[in-house]
This record gives structure tokens, sequence and C-alpha cells, in this order.
């Protein structure tokens, strides 16, 4: 497919080294883009986790063995796999900044997109939401709420983005010039190790566009050539190993060595 | 039996010219229910009246989004008592600044929760490209609301925003625009 | 002219023709699709001005500054609070679930009183009367326990007690209040805190510094920060914490040894150190030698080479600092923390940049109360253990502050008997707590951001600091009303002045007593104080660390914030976050290496039963490399019977198989356990 050029282009750099696995981020996600909450979430073919925490190990024996934490939000590929399937065209990359759209009243759930993407970022509403009685007059105002049958995932807190252009307009800057710290997402903002950066990969300036630039930065299943928006960085070789599905002899893993 | 052969094009006219007349005329009637907002705010009086200006009421908050329709609390710099005869005045002040409840105003150009618009890209258009000119009327216009989809007659929908963002460049990107 | 057939049919031909040139078929179409989108029972969203205002979050075992977003007055989320020392802009799980717990489910929502079994919902006249009507009937028979060990609510509710003759007033067991002792024990005094961002290698005993020990949202700045300017961090303990999977080394350590591992090292440091350079050396020399990196090898499971390398390196180090701790966020032995400190003192670490910072106590405002430090120094564990045994009479009424000793005490068993003797359980609680549930009468407390609270230096604070936090509602949700304002109520009913009329009050008088000023700090502004009480640390007297239990499998109890705190059952956004890790279906996960799993005759899957002294917890079993031998990590957090839907009835209660075991001083250790492990 066409793919887009952006002349900026919203990208993340997790650092795995950092990530303790708390569900900060994951919590602080629900909160802020208006997921309802589930009584029973042990069937996770059924629960909604726009942002996701996987445990990755090096497959070693006691003592030698090691944990890392590994958060997953909507990678919002470069070339996306579920945008070029959806039959109704809800869901897109066309607008700058590079954050692939999923407009709720034009889903039609028939969950094509969440079949070809290959990191599992996609969920579908099973269910209406149901808040406890009460707890609905805590929905914040950024994000629509969903009915069943459609399907939903981490948009980079896209209200944000917007939130940031509307303070631009105020102060007489350009929308589309924003400052490093102008936009951050929910998840960033709230991990206590400060392990994820977020800004302007077009931007050499921004911390995003210098880390992933590192030998220690890789992106997850890159061969598929989706793109990714969404960089891990880790200094471990075992982590960046398990970016891809790499044979034995490709040592290091990552994408700069 | 009668000479004359069965009249098959002046009941089809009947039939064209009756299903006209009811789906511009009577189905409207139908579709939409009236209603008047709680209380009758008066523009004329304050517009006029009291020289105010648009943004003394209608004003862009610091961080840049619109505060639309004032709180009571900001009509009540004013309204703390009641300044005039009009009993509507009165109702709003005892009823809802005096309770220190909103008013729950019926809003013409209602757009539903899935749609994002910010105003303050738009603000070098009229207000009145968009919303009714209720500036210079001292009763706010009837609302009229849809008994199917609950949206306000006066809803603009999605083709009139992309056809001005089409003609005047802004991007028509999905997201621009939803949430 | 008749109408006949072929003429009606002409007729409605011509009306759907003409129908087609009308609005009416698409328009409709379209609006039901629209409706179709829009059922009524799906929420619509709020707007209005938005606002960001500064309040607490005291939901887990620690205390820190957040910021709640209101719109148009209504608060919809909570964020860290960049300003704020103990956040730096971070949250954690408890925190960003706690604006929606303002509508829990769980909440008691007006005073509740048992009558036959059930409760009824009665006025707060009632039962204020009711609640001042016992405690006369009481006399000096009151007790009291609190979960509230930053605050000044537990000092006004100890200062009734007091006022009432009786000094059974106690907090629920933490690390601080094991800090503190050790502290005692070699002759200083102070709350313990820890300059983390000084520190140029950190060195955790035990403590998961990260995950849910002490100030972590604070550490973990502190140590991703400091790791990339080359600050090594080191975590030792029977498990892969949080903390250890972001440190530069996991050194496994079996159970309830981090003590002894101290010992060792403090034995390998000893060596550099002259005699009189620190009082009391000669003696703990002597002390040490029996911990020799070759002694406790075997029995601690830390090979002799890395106790050896560890040495070099805290030695090595500018700015070393050692922390104690253990992966329950509770439970640590004095003893072991006392040896950390022991050697914090051998390296001259204390109270100086990157080291243990020794705070001076919060100032006692409430004359009748006793002081933070002698509450402190409490034991709730040995108290509820002579009330169930009879050693102790039991009290006539006993107040539940902020916490939930019938669900987050060790010995479960003998808690929930202790509670059960009590006579009048008054349970000023905000939620359906497992006490709260069980209590003759519920005095339902307000949240955070519906009333005044405050934190005084919670534990591991690099300098003392105070926080106000002035209500974010004009009102309570519910009728419920600050734990506080009831006991000043109560105890003007029964004639005792503790000399406040309302929290407020309090709080300022708390403010003044530290010099900072009320409204600025109701107002976000955090006071920070710059004084650390000068010490006269000795190791004469540094106490033996137990040996471990000496049982061949041992469950340590990790606790996740994630899944709730001793305070709170998970919240309702917490559901999700559980993972196959924790939960399997309604059982408990529990983890084990596999030789391990293979010792016990178990595989991956397997349910099992775990029992420890006087319960049993139903798991299932996962290998998990990151536990030591003969170990088996339990989450807690799970198996409440009380609260909600989204906490009741999933996993099991770990405190159930948790065993408190004496330590020095009468005070005990419980962060882990002896277990049996059998397929169930």
């Amino acid at each position: 497919m066409q793919q887009m050029e952006f002349k900026v282009k919203w990208g993340m750099v997790i650092d795995l080294d950092k990530c303790t696995g708390c569900g900060a981020c994951s919590v602080a996600c629900r909160a802020e883009n208006n997921i309802p909450p589930m009584v029973d979430a042990s069937n996770k073919l059924r629960t909604t986790d726009w942002m996701n925490i996987y445990e990755l190990n090096n497959g070693k024996a006691f003592p030698h063995f090691e944990v890392a934490y590994l958060p997953r939000p909507c990678m919002q590929c470069g070339k996306p796999s579920c945008s070029t399937v959806c039959p109704v065209v809800a869901t897109t990359k066309d607008e700058e900044g590079g954050i692939v759209s999923q407009v709720y009243p034009r889903c039609i759930g028939c969950r094509y997109c969440m079949a070809a993407c290959p990191y599992h970022a996609r969920y579908f509403n099973w269910f209406d939401p149901v808040w406890p009685e009460g707890m609905e007059k805590t929905l914040t105002p950024y994000v629509s709420a969903r009915p069943r049958g459609v399907v939903e995932k981490c948009t980079f807190c896209h209200h944000r983005y917007n939130a940031a252009k509307e303070q631009a307009r105020q102060n007489g800057t350009d929308p589309l010039d924003l400052p490093e710290d102008a936009y951050i997402p929910a998840c960033v903002e709230a991990c206590p190790s400060g392990a994820m950066v977020f800004g302007n990969l077009n931007n050499p300036e921004h911390r995003v566009s210098k880390l992933a630039a590192t030998k220690y930065a890789f992106r997850l299943l890159v061969r598929l050539g989706t793109d990714p928006q969404v960089y891990y960085y880790s200094k471990r070789d075992w982590v960046r190993q398990l970016g891809d599905n790499y044979l034995q002899k490709e040592l290091k893993g990552g994408e700069h060595v | 039996m009668a000479n004359s052969k069965s009249s098959v094009v002046l009941p089809f006219l009947v039939g064209v010219v009756a299903s006209l007349v009811l789906g511009w005329w009577a189905f409207p009637k139908v579709l939409y229910s009236q209603k008047t907002q709680p209380i009758r705010f008066d523009h004329v009086v304050h517009v006029e009246g009291q020289a105010m200006t648009c943004d003394q009421c209608h004003v862009f908050r610091e961080n840049g989004s619109f505060a639309g329709l004032p709180t009571t609390a900001a009509c009540a710099d004013c309204h703390s008592d009641v300044q005039g005869e009009d009993p509507d005045e009165q109702k709003f002040v005892t009823e809802y600044v005096q309770k220190g409840k909103e008013v729950e105003w019926l809003v013409y150009q209602y757009q539903p929760d899935n749609v994002y618009f910010s105003h303050i890209a738009h603000k070098n258009l009229e207000c009145t490209s968009c919303h009714l000119d209720v500036a210079k009327m001292s009763t706010p216009p009837v609302y009229y609301q849809n008994r199917i989809s609950g949206y306000s007659k006066n809803t603009m929908k999605m083709w009139e925003c992309e056809r001005c963002h089409a003609q005047s460049g802004a991007s028509n990107a999905c997201f621009v625009c939803h949430k | 002219m008749g109408l006949d057939r072929r003429s009606f049919v002409a007729l409605v031909a011509g009306g759907v023709v003409g129908s087609l040139a009308t609005p009416v078929v698409w328009k409709t179409l379209d609006d039901i699709s629209i409706w179709s989108q829009n059922w009524p029972w799906i929420p619509r969203l709020r707007y209005g001005e938005e606002s960001l205002v500064p309040s607490l979050c005291k939901l887990g075992e620690g205390a820190y500054g957040v910021q709640v977003k209101l719109v148009a007055g209504h608060p919809v989320a909570a964020y860290g609070n960049p300003e704020h020392p103990l956040s730096l802009g971070g949250i954690c799980p408890l925190g960003a679930a706690s604006v929606q717990l303002l509508y829990s489910p769980a909440r008691v929502k007006n005073p509740k009183k048992r009558v036959n079994g059930a409760f009824v919902d009665i006025s707060w006249d009632e039962a204020e009367a009711l609640l001042a009507e016992q405690l006369k009937a009481a006399g000096a028979e009151v007790a009291l326990v609190s979960g509230d060990d930053t605050g000044t609510a537990a000092e006004v509710l100890a200062g009734l007690v007091a006022a009432l003759g009786s000094q059974e007033s106690y907090f629920m067991p933490s690390e601080g209040a094991a800090a503190a002792a050790a502290v005692g024990l070699l002759g200083g005094d102070g709350l313990v805190g820890y300059d983390v961002e000084g520190a140029n290698f950190l060195l955790l005993l035990g403590a998961d510094a990260l995950g849910s020990s002490g100030t972590m949202l604070r550490n973990a700045k502190a140590v991703a920060a400091g790791r990339e300017q080359g600050v090594r961090v080191v975590a030792v303990g029977p498990v892969l914490t949080a903390t250890a999977a972001v440190a530069d080394a996991w050194v496994p350590c079996k159970p309830g040894t981090e003590g002894m591992v101290a010992m060792a090292l403090a034995s390998l440091i000893v060596e550099s150190r002259p005699d009189g350079k620190v009082p009391g050396l000669a003696d703990f020399r002597k002390q040490v030698a029996a911990f020799a990196p070759d002694k406790v090898a075997a029995a601690t499971g830390v090979p002799v080479e890395t106790l050896r390398s560890l040495a070099k390196e805290l030695l090595s180090a500018s700015k070393p600092l050692v922390v104690p701790g253990t992966a329950a966020g509770q439970g640590m032995a004095v003893s072991d923390a006392a040896a950390a400190l022991a050697v914090n003192v051998l390296l001259d670490r204390v109270n100086v940049p990157g080291g243990v910072m020794l705070l001076p106590w919060g100032p006692k405002v409430v004359a009748a109360a006793p002081d933070q430090k002698t509450m402190l120094a409490r034991d709730v564990l040995g108290y509820l253990a002579k009330v169930a045994a009879g050693t102790t009479s039991a009290p006539k009424v006993l107040l539940v502050h902020g916490a939930n000793p019938a669900y987050a005490l060790p010995d479960l068993k003998t808690a929930q008997a202790a509670l059960a003797k009590a006579g009048f359980v008054v349970a000023l609680s905000s939620f359906m707590d497992e006490t709260a549930a069980m209590a003759h009468l519920i005095l339902p407390d307000s949240l955070t951001y519906e009333r005044y609270d405050d934190a005084y230096t919670p534990y591991g604070s690099g300098q003392a600091n105070y926080t106000v936090a002035a209500p974010i509602l004009k009102q309570p949700l519910f009728a419920t009303k600050a734990a506080a304002d009831v006991a000043l109520s109560v105890a003007a009913r029964l004639g005792k002045e503790l000399g406040f009329a309302s929290f407020e009050e309090v709080l300022k008088a708390k403010a003044e007593a530290l010099g900072a000023d009320f409204e600025t700090a109701a107002t976000g502004s955090v006071w920070l104080g710059s004084e650390f009480v000068p010490q006269k640390l000795s190791l004469a007297k540094v106490p033996a660390p137990g040996a471990p239990h000496g049982s061949e499998t041992t469950v340590v109890a990790v606790a996740q914030p994630k899944i709730g705190s001793t305070k709170i059952a998970t919240p309702p956004f917490g559901t999700n976050g559980i993972s196959p890790r924790e939960l399997q279906g309604k059982d408990m996960v529990v983890a084990m290496n596999k030789t391990t799993a293979a010792k016990l005759g178990v595989r991956a899957g397997d349910a099992v039963t775990l029992s420890g002294a006087g319960g049993e917890c139903r798991a299932r079993v996962r290998v998990f490399e990151g536990v030591v031998d003969g170990a088996v990590m339990a989450p807690m957090g799970l198996g409440h019977t009380a609260w909600d839907a989204f906490s009741r009835g999933k996993g099991a209660n770990v405190f159930q198989i948790l065993s408190a075991q004496a330590d020095v001083g009468g005070a005990s250790r419980f962060a882990t356990s002896p277990v049996g492990v059998r397929k169930a």
C-alpha cells in the first residue's frame, strides 16, 4: 500500500532495562481513555488492554535467569497491516503525526484488522460498557464511550495531541511544530521510572530520535515490514534478540548493528 | 362497463405529488419534536441593551479550549441578584444561581461524543458560518430535536465539515474530527 | 371515477417514485444507523472547564502527592505530581485507579450497625451516639488499630483512646516500624529514610525498592536516572522482584537470610575499619566473626566469592547505601534491618549525602495522644496474640481505622479470633472490607479526595516532608465523614476535650508545629525539612540475625501494587492488570523453579494446597526460574471475601499461610514462612 510521508512522526522509545512491569501505564491508559472496568478479567481473549505488559525472560535456569517487562501500546505502524484490510475505512493512517486512527461509528466489527495486526494491539468490544453506578461520572471528555461491536486500540492519546495544538494556537505558535514536552500520552506520563520517552521521530533534536538511532534500540517483528513507530531499548542482548524470530547465528538483535 | 380505460397517469401523478408533500412537509414535522430552552435568554438585552461583546461570555480559555456556553457562575458575575423585570431572569436567579445549578441548554449545533471540534482552529471564521445568528434574537429559536437520532435539526453532518475542509485545504484525516 | 386495481397500483407506484425524491428513505436510514449507535445505556461524556488540583494518594503502604484532573468540578483521572518529591510525575497502579474508587461498589455509603447478623442503615447521629454509649461503658478497655501511619487522623483517634485511659493504640505492621526499631537497637533515634538519589552503589538486601517498598516512585526515578550515570544497583533476595528485574544484578539468597548476608558483608568490612572509629566496634567484631562468608554461604545460598565481591564494591564506592526490606513490603525482621544498618554505620553512611537519613519524628499536636515514636514501636501482632490467648483482656471496644486486620495480618486465624473476642468492633473504613464485614458498627470514612488528609515523612523519604491535601469535592459523595472529625465529635459527646473542633484545625496546628504555612501547604506546596537528628549510634548491641526456619519449603510473599495493598483490594480499574502469572481463572498462581517443583513432585499448571501455620491456600503452580531453590513465591492481595465483585472470590489470601516468627525484642518477622505444598 501507499505509505504517506509525514512531516511529524510521533513515536516512542521504551527502555526495557527500566520497566519494572508495575502496570501503572496500563491503568493510567484505562482512566484516560474511558476503557470500562471488567469484573472478571481473567479471560484475556475478552479483555481490552490498550497498553498490555508482557514478561520476557532469557530462557536460562536459576540462578542465571533474568526477566524483562515489555509494555505494548499500538505500534502506529508506518505500514499498518490493519488499515489496509479494513473494509469500511474505519481505520486509516492519514493524519499529520502518523497516528493510525480508529473511528468507532464507522467500524462494523468484522475484526479483520484484529486478525491482521501482528502485535495483537487491537481489542474488540464483546460487551457494552458497564460502569458501576456513578462511576460513569468519572469518564473523561476526551474519548467517546464505545458500544459493543466495535474495535478499539491505543491512539497515543490523540486527544492530548489535539489539546497541545489548541494550546499552541492560543499561544500563537505553530500547532504542527510542537515542543518536545507539549504532548505526551498518559502512559508515558505515568511511568514511575521514566522508562518511556515520547516525541517526534522526525525531529533529530527530540530524545526519541536520538534513542531510536542507537545500537540498543530495536522494534518488534520489524522484519514483517510494518515499520512500527514504537522502539524498544535494551543494553541486554537477549532482550533485543526476542524482538523478532532471529536465528541463533544472528547474534545481536536490534536494527542498527 | 364504461368505455374510459382505467386511469393510470392521474393516480400515478397524485401518488407522486402526495408523497412529495408528505416527504417534504409532513415528514419533517413528525420527525422533529419541538423544545424550548429552559430559560428564555435574551441576546438583544445583553448585546444592544448592555453593549456587551460576544467574547465577554463566549471565551477561549487559557489552554485554548472554548467555553461556548457560559456556566451559571459566569452569569452570576452580574446576575447574583435579579437585575431587571423579566420573569425568566427571576427564574434563572432563583432556580439556578441561588441553587448553584447549571442550566441544561439545548445545543442547536449538538455534536455526538465521537466528534471532536476545535473552536480555536476555526477562529478565523464568523460564528454564523456554522451557528444560528442568535445575537439579534430576544427569544431563542425553537429547538428541533430528531426523534430517532436525538440530534438537533441544525446539527452539521460530516459532509459539511468535509466540504469546507477540502475547499480550504485543511486536512480531512479522520482523527482530525473524531475521538 | 372509481379506483380500480390498476389505478391503485399506479397510485402506490407514484407514491414510491415520489418518496424516492424526498428525504424520507435516506434520512430515516441515516437516523436509524445513528440511533443504533447511541443506545441509551451507553454513557454520555460531560464537558466543561478543566483544572488540575493537587492531592495525596495513600492507598498503598506509603503516600505521595498526585494531581487530580477535574472537568467542570468533577474528578476524572489522577496523575503524578511532578512537583512532589515522592512522585516526581510518576504514579502507581493504585493511584491511577483512585478517582474511580470514589464510586467503587464496595464503598460504604452511610453508617451501619449490625442487628441480628445483618447490617442496618442508621443516621450519623444514631451512630455516634451508639459509639459514645459503648465507649462510656467500656471505660479504659478500648483499643485502636490504624493503618494510617503517616497521617494525623491516627493521632486524633489515638488521642481519644488515650483520653479514655487506654494505651492500646497500634499501627498495622510496616517496614518503617521495623526499620525505626532497628535504629533504636543501635542507639539511634528517628524515622528512617534513604538518600537514594545521592548513592552511587545501592545494595538492596531484600527491599523491593521499586516495586513495593518505601518511596517506590521516587526510588524508581532515582534508580533509572542513576544507572544511566553509572550507579550500580544490586538486589539480594529470594525472588526476582520488579526491582531485581531492572537492577544490575540479582543475587539470590535463601528466604529470610538477608540479615545473615549483611553480617557476612560486615565481617569482611570490619577488617578494614580501625578500632575506635565507631563506638562498639570491638564488640561488633566478635559478633560478626560467626558470620564469616564461608560460615554462612551454605545457609544463605550466596557463594563466598559473591559476598567478597559485594563487600569489595561497598568499600570502593564513595557513596554506598544498604537498604533492608522484604518483597512483601512488611514483616521484615528487626534483626535483619539492624544488620543492614550496621553495615551503613561501618561505612559511615548515616546522615550523609547518599546515605541512611534519620529524620525527625512528626510533632504531636493532640496533647492526649501518644507520640509517633511510641505508637510506631508498639507491636500489634503481640497484642492480638495475647488477646486471642486470653493473657490480655480483650478490648470492650475496638476501633479499626484505615486498616484491614481481618485480612492483612499473619497468623490470620489468631488475629481474627482476637477481633472476634473484642466486645464491640467499630470499623472506620471507606469500604466494606473483611474487617468492616465482621464489625458491629461501621462509621464510613470519607476518601482522601472528599476530606482533608495529610502525610508526614513516609518511610524511605530522603528528607522530612509534609503534605496536606484539601478536599477536592465540595462535599463527600455519600453520607461519610472524616474519621478524625468523627473522633472529635464523639470525644465531645463523652466530655473529653481533645483541643480541636475539627480535623482541619488539627492539621493547621500540625503545619504550624513544623513551621509550614497551612494555606500554601493545602494548595499543593510540600513542606520540606532540612534537619537530621544527630545520632550516637553504636554497634555494641547489634543482634544476631535469626537463622532461616529450617523448613524444606518456604513461602515468599510478594506485594504487587497492581493487585492491591493491605488497605485496598483490587480496584475496578485494576482487574485487567492481573495476568495469568498471578491468577488463573479463580486460582492464585504461585511460582517456583523447576528444581523445587521436581522435589515437590508437581508440574506447571498443577493445582496445589499450600499449608502454613493455621491456614491453607489453594493455588496453581507456575514454573519460574526467578525463585531460589526451596521457595514458593506467592502474590499478595488476592483471596478477598468481602469488598465487591471486582476483587471477591479471586485467588487466595497469602496471609492465611504466613506465620509470625519471633525476632529480637519481642518483634516478629513474617515476610517469609514455612509452607507445606501438596497436590490438591
